[in-house]
Formats: C-alpha cells, structure tokens, sequence
C-alpha cells in the first residue's frame, strides 16, 4: 500500500493505493485542488465564485467548472430542502469566518446583526449562456459540496488514467474509486486523532460534519463554521456529528451537513435517504443509521 | 389482377412504413437489453462508471447521480484491530 500525504486547504490530503506508488496520481489531485480553489475558494477574491458575489444581482460568465460546482451545491440544497445552502456565505464570514481558520482562532468575533435569509433558490445557473448570478445581500459559499466533489473527482481521474484502484481523502472527506481486493479501511472519528472506529469502504464515500473543529471565539462564546439556513447561526441542534456514507463523497458530506441543521430528525431523514451514519449526539452518544456497522455505544 | 402504378405506390409506402415500426421496435429493446446489462455488469465497487467515459470529466452536478445508481452500501465492519489507511473526520 502507498500513501501521498501532503497538506492544502487548511487540512490534510491523502492518496492511498494498493501496491507501489503511482507517480503522477497525487499530481493529478493537486492540479485540480488548484482548479477548483481559483473556481470558488471563499478565502481568495480572484475566484469566480467570489466574483459572481461582489457583482451580485449581475449574472456572470463563469469557467465551466465553476458552473458545475455551484450547479452541484443547488442540487444538494434541493436534494436536503434547504439545509444544505450555498447562500450562507454572507452569514458564515459575518460570525467570523471570513479567512483561513488558522487567522480567525488567533482573533474575537463579534456576534452578527441579522442579515438576509440564506436562500438557495435565488441562485441562478444559466448552463446555456454559461453564467451564475446571486441575489444581493447573499454569497455564495460552496464549503459544504466543493470539497467532497473534489475528492470524488480526482479518484475517478486517477482510477482512470493508472486503472488501479485509489482512495483520495480531503480534509476528512473520503472518496474511492476502481475495484480494491479489500475494503479500504478508514478511521472515524469527530476529530482527527480523535477517539472513534475503524470501518472498511468499499465504494462510494464517507465524509464527517462537526461542530467539534473549525470553532472560534466570538463576543458570546464560541463559534463554529456549520450554519443553519434557517437562523443564519451556527447549528446547535441535537446532533454535534454525522459520518455519513453515500454513493458519492459530494451526497455524504451534504447529508453529514444535513444533519447538523436537522438535528432531532436527522436520523429519520438519513433513514429515508438511504444513506448509513454514525450520529454523535449532543450528550456524546453514537447512534448508527441504516447500513451502518456496530451498536449503540459513547463516543 | 393488374395494379396500377399509384396503388403499387401507395402498396410499397405502407410496407415500407411497417418495415421502418419493427426496425425501431426491435432497436429499441436491443437498445434496452444493452443497457440493462451494462447495469447488471457493473462491478459495484466504484469503478463502474469510470471507465467508459474515456476520462471525459462528468459534471459536478451529475456526478452523483451517474454513480447512485449502483447500490448497496458501502460501508462495512472492518476486522478487529485494523490499520486505517484513511480517516473521515471534521478537520
């Protein structure tokens, strides 16, 4: 077994095949690192996406990929009614979170004045002409989807140029492609180096929602970067993580966001979805949903 | 009994219409047996969908779909005292 490990958006990144290591795999994972930060990073003011947000109302021609990206974080805000939304932009920087979260722990936050509703249906994605726009007073905010459809992504083109199995994990976000002898085994847990369970993988992807991590200080307390489109706050709901597989990394990590917004329903909502989780609760206890392996146990 | 040439024209349009209906009938279910076969194949491990797209990137918001339609969960028990190669965790 081989491993690439190298860090990049603020977390690690790990490309994991079976047998000697395929040179140019984890040079394909950067490149389109690369592609899709200058496509919609929130944390650059050259990217697209942060365009299509300082011209808002306009609608913007954006590259193809950045149309394929906010085209994806609709469809996972339609898919979850709404939890998931790509307009908390504006709310996630007003609490704080306006730069590299290892800028935004060394300062105080003020707590926000109300702003705008999040509201993903004013998202417009014009595939004909080639251009987004969002309505004024939104931004657009990709975090919840553009990292997971990256590792999804890049394991399929490393799967399709090597034909060897792979496993790209970023930030915590796991996605595997091509035919392993054996499941890909991957640790889960609500931080890293946090305590947790090994589980194997056979295909698909795993992705990880907390509030444990990405926290700061604010006037009132402590933050964390998962919003609810609802309140335009920081989630508190019933749920504190969600480990969530799905056929893809991109529908898990949007189901583990998920829910953290639906808190008390999640566990029905997941159900219905069809997806297996492993809920960490408020109070610290681990429940899985559907497909998922083990028993009811403490975190 | 001798036809005449409209009749015998008219004659040769209607088969020729029929002969177009079985072509496309029968296209048709081949066309089905194909694909429900490609589905049945696929090998449920994730890899299915990648290779015949020639490396073609899919678009981020199909992406998921092409690849839901495989099934079955994917994660599993992992055997006692495993070495991950991988961790999902909020970073």
């Amino acid at each position: 077994m081989s491993t690439t490990t190298w860090q990049d958006w603020s977390c690690t990144v790990r490309v994991v095949t079976p047998g000697p290591p395929l040179d140019g795999a984890a040079g394909i994972v950067r490149e389109l690192m690369a592609d899709v930060d200058r496509a919609v990073s929130r944390f650059r003011s050259d990217s697209e996406t942060e365009r299509v947000n300082e011209l808002a109302p306009r609608i913007v021609p954006v590259s193809g990929l950045a149309l394929g990206l906010v085209a994806a974080a609709v469809e996972a805000a339609r898919g979850t009614d709404g939890a998931v939304d790509p307009t908390v932009g504006a709310h996630v920087a007003a609490w704080g979170y306006d730069a590299d979260i290892a800028v935004v722990r060394d300062r105080r936050a003020d707590v926000p004045e109300p702003g705008p509703p999040a509201d993903w249906r004013r998202v417009v994605v014009d595939r004909d002409l080639g251009r987004v726009g969002v309505a004024r007073g939104l931004r657009l905010d990709l975090g919840a989807t553009a990292k997971a459809w990256t590792a999804d992504e890049a394991a399929r083109r490393v799967v399709t140029r090597y034909r060897r199995p792979v496993l790209v994990e970023i930030g915590g976000d796991v996605a595997v492609a091509g035919a392993a002898d054996e499941p890909w085994l991957v640790q889960v847990a609500e931080v890293a180096d946090g305590a947790g369970e090994v589980v194997g993988l056979t295909h698909g992807g795993l992705a990880t929602s907390s509030e444990s991590a990405r926290r700061w200080r604010t006037g009132s307390g402590s933050a964390h970067h998962l919003i609810d489109p609802r309140t335009g706050a920081p989630t508190d709901g019933a749920v504190r993580t969600a480990t969530v597989w799905a056929p893809t990394c991109v529908e898990a990590n949007t189901f583990s966001t998920a829910a953290l917004v639906w808190g008390c329903s999640a566990a029905a909502r997941l159900e219905l979805a069809g997806v297996a989780a492993r809920l960490v609760e408020r109070g610290g206890a681990v429940r899985p949903i559907g497909a998922w392996p083990g028993e009811v146990r403490a975190a | 009994m001798n036809e005449n040439p409209r009749r015998r024209l008219l004659r040769r349009a209607r088969l020729t219409t029929a002969g177009i209906a079985v072509t496309a009938v029968a296209g048709t279910g081949a066309l089905t047996a194909v694909a429900s076969n490609a589905t049945a194949t696929g090998d449920g491990t994730g890899g299915g969908s990648t290779g015949g797209n020639g490396g073609q990137r899919q678009a981020p918001d199909q992406q998921g779909r092409a690849r839901s339609s495989q099934g079955g969960t994917g994660v599993v028990q992992a055997p006692a005292s495993s070495q991950p190669q991988a961790a999902t965790n909020a970073s």
